[in-house]
């Protein structure tokens, strides 16, 4: 047990000096009370360190090219290559914050990939392939990954019900386009749509009680 | 109670989910320490008996539209050597993981628990029957026959009384006086959101002498040195603001409950040192005023039904939770601005004579952005757990100063290193 002259007190810890006056202490440490902890390490730090710089490496260049290029083709490509490399950082960090709860990424990811492909779609001319292509096939995959994926690391209904919910309520948004006149290939669109129906009709008939018991304590007032 | 029920959260709860972050995970520690070191098996035994008693600490943490809720599981705790600082966070959304831990490191069992979970009251019942356990299984034959049995737990349904409701009466009035900007201790942080703690033991017969010297009780008394411990440090510029140090009462001694999970009030000490004078017996004199007025049944059943008016009233239930979050950490952030610090005391920590023998000392600590000194007695030793982001140690300090000089002195443990 050491001592503090000066506090009039004895100190255990990891210290040489009084913890309240910074004063030495005298006598003999016969260990200590609180273990010495590790600050937390993020391992793949650097290598999502390299990634960004190379993104910003490759964002510099298309821009001095497109500069250098600019009067024969009087195109803004380069903000096109911006806006895709910004997309893929912002899907990249939500992927990497829900990591832990994967049918919730999946979730967010369909939302943001969806809202960013409408946003480079409009900005580029309004040719709608967005709304055509990407929503309706990004959907589709979302509903199948999310199966695998609770499959694959044996989740339970339970866990993962109102992920798989929202993301059949995302296939929808595909009708509401065409009710809007909005889409012109109307294949993809479609086939999302049977989807989302066929997915929800199998939850509803197969699930039911566990569906109206999750429902009734996610809604609780 | 089975696996897959769920049930609502309580008033304090809905606050500690909304506002948990890396900077106050609102998580706190109970601490007991024996004379040898523990054995982590038997303390896995204890704690795999005691859950089956406290079955509602099995809950998980999850989000529903419009509210957080409890969700039964089959989930068990497993006793780990500690492997993280004080106070971490314990509550992550995605992980859905047990609210409480308890670690072990040479001849200390650690109760780390997020708040919305239970309160000092509940975690210091739940702790005690686990170090009971565990003597009874390690020293056993040490003991002299009969060996003392645990007590009967409260009935599920009393443990998982929602008493904030339970209580809660119509409020007639919106209207209370607003309190006044307190003065708000300033200092560069440690890294990491490391909790500095530093734990004062003290022996209780020489604190209990002095405060009745002053007419009294240890809350007070140890509130009054804490408060002029504040002040030492302030510049007359800063006197402009009052000290106030907010104090959590345990409802359940005003109104009956066995509940296992929060039931508390925070009362205020507001002390302006522009106006009054910086003597001890002044302020002991006001603290005692202050905490007389509010401690009265009335008082504390008016302060239950407004915590519970706001999450009652038909807005905050239609609002759903992604908007009600960012709203009611802004009102919680401006009601950090109306504190100084805090003081919580939990009273006498009371084991068998059989069994106490065994165990050294309790202390306690929570997670907090100021500075807060926890409070509890076992045996001859009364320890205060101080606890703080800051990296300044000046207020604690001059705590142990001021008892130092009317002859109590402190033994100091710290996990504060170099």
């Amino acid at each position: 047990m050491r001592y503090c002259d000066k506090c009039n007190i004895t100190v255990d810890g990891p210290v040489s000096y009084c913890p309240l006056c910074q004063n030495i202490l005298e006598g003999e440490s016969d260990g200590t009370t609180y273990p010495k902890i590790e600050k937390p390490v993020f391992e793949h730090k650097i290598y999502v360190a390299i990634v960004a710089f190379v993104s910003v490496v490759v964002a510099a260049m298309c821009v001095a090219l497109n500069i250098m290029l600019y009067t024969s083709h009087k195109r803004l490509w380069s903000v096109f290559v911006i806006a895709g490399i910004l997309c893929f950082w912002i899907s990249f960090a939500m992927a990497l914050k829900k990591r832990q709860n994967i049918p919730k990424s999946i979730v967010w990811q369909v939302g943001i990939i969806s809202l960013m492909a409408i946003a480079i779609d409009k900005f580029g001319g309004n040719i709608g392939w967005a709304i055509d292509y990407v929503v309706p096939i990004l959907c589709i995959c979302a509903m199948i990954s999310m199966k695998f994926v609770t499959r694959i690391k044996q989740m339970r209904m339970e866990e993962y019900i109102v992920y798989l919910i929202i993301d059949c309520v995302f296939g929808l948004v595909p009708a509401v386009f065409i009710a809007l006149g909005m889409v012109h290939t109307v294949i993809p669109s479609a086939i999302c749509i049977a989807v989302s129906i066929i997915a929800m009709g199998a939850v509803a008939i197969f699930q039911y009680n566990l569906l109206k018991k999750e429902l009734h304590r996610r809604m609780h007032m | 109670m089975q696996t897959g029920q769920w049930h609502k959260l309580d008033n304090a709860a809905k606050l500690f989910a909304t506002t948990s972050s890396a900077k106050d995970p609102r998580v706190f520690r109970f601490v007991c320490e024996l004379y040898d070191d523990v054995d982590p098996l038997i303390l896995q035994r204890a704690l795999d008996v005691v859950i089956e008693r406290y079955k509602i600490y099995t809950s998980i943490l999850k989000k529903g539209m419009f509210w957080y809720y409890f969700e039964q599981t089959d989930l068990r705790p497993k006793v780990m050597p500690e492997y993280k600082t004080p106070c971490s966070v314990i509550y992550n959304e995605d992980v859905k993981g047990l609210l409480f831990e308890v670690t072990y490191h040479k001849k200390r069992i650690n109760l780390e628990v997020f708040h919305a979970l239970m309160d000092g009251t509940g975690a210091r019942n739940f702790l005690c029957d686990i170090v009971r356990f565990y003597i009874i299984e390690r020293y056993g034959n040490d003991i002299e026959p009969p060996i003392p049995k645990l007590n009967k737990p409260a009935s599920e349904t009393q443990q998982a009384d929602d008493s904030f409701s339970r209580y809660s009466q119509k409020l007639t009035s919106y209207y209370k006086t607003p309190n006044r900007m307190a003065y708000k201790i300033r200092s560069d942080r440690l890294d990491n959101n490391l909790l500095g703690v530093i734990e004062a033991h003290f022996s209780l017969k020489s604190l209990l002498e002095t405060a009745h010297k002053y007419g009294a009780t240890i809350t007070e008394y140890l509130s009054a040195v804490m408060i002029l411990s504040i002040n030492d440090t302030m510049s007359k510029r800063e006197e402009d603001m009052p000290v106030v140090l907010t104090v959590p009462i345990n409802l359940r001694t005003y109104f009956p409950s066995e509940s296992a999970r929060n039931f508390f009030g925070i009362v205020n000490i507001t002390y302006d040192f522009k106006k009054s004078p910086n003597n001890i017996e002044s302020v002991i004199e006001e603290t005692k005023k202050q905490l007389e007025a509010q401690m009265d049944i009335a008082e504390l059943q008016l302060r239950i039904n407004r915590l519970t008016a706001l999450e009652n009233h038909i807005a905050a239930k239609v609002m759903p939770l992604a908007i009600k979050n960012p709203f009611m950490r802004l009102g919680n952030a401006y009601a950090e601005k109306k504190a100084t610090a805090a003081v919580s005391n939990i009273g006498r920590i009371a084991l068998e004579d059989k069994l106490a023998p065994f165990v050294r000392r309790f202390v306690f600590y929570t997670s907090t952005k100021t500075v807060q000194a926890c409070i509890c007695s076992f045996g001859d030793v009364l320890s205060v757990g101080f606890s703080s982001n800051f990296i300044r140690t000046d207020i604690q300090r001059n705590f142990v100063r001021r008892l130092s000089e009317v002859g109590i002195h402190a033994d100091i443990v710290t996990n504060l290193g170099d």
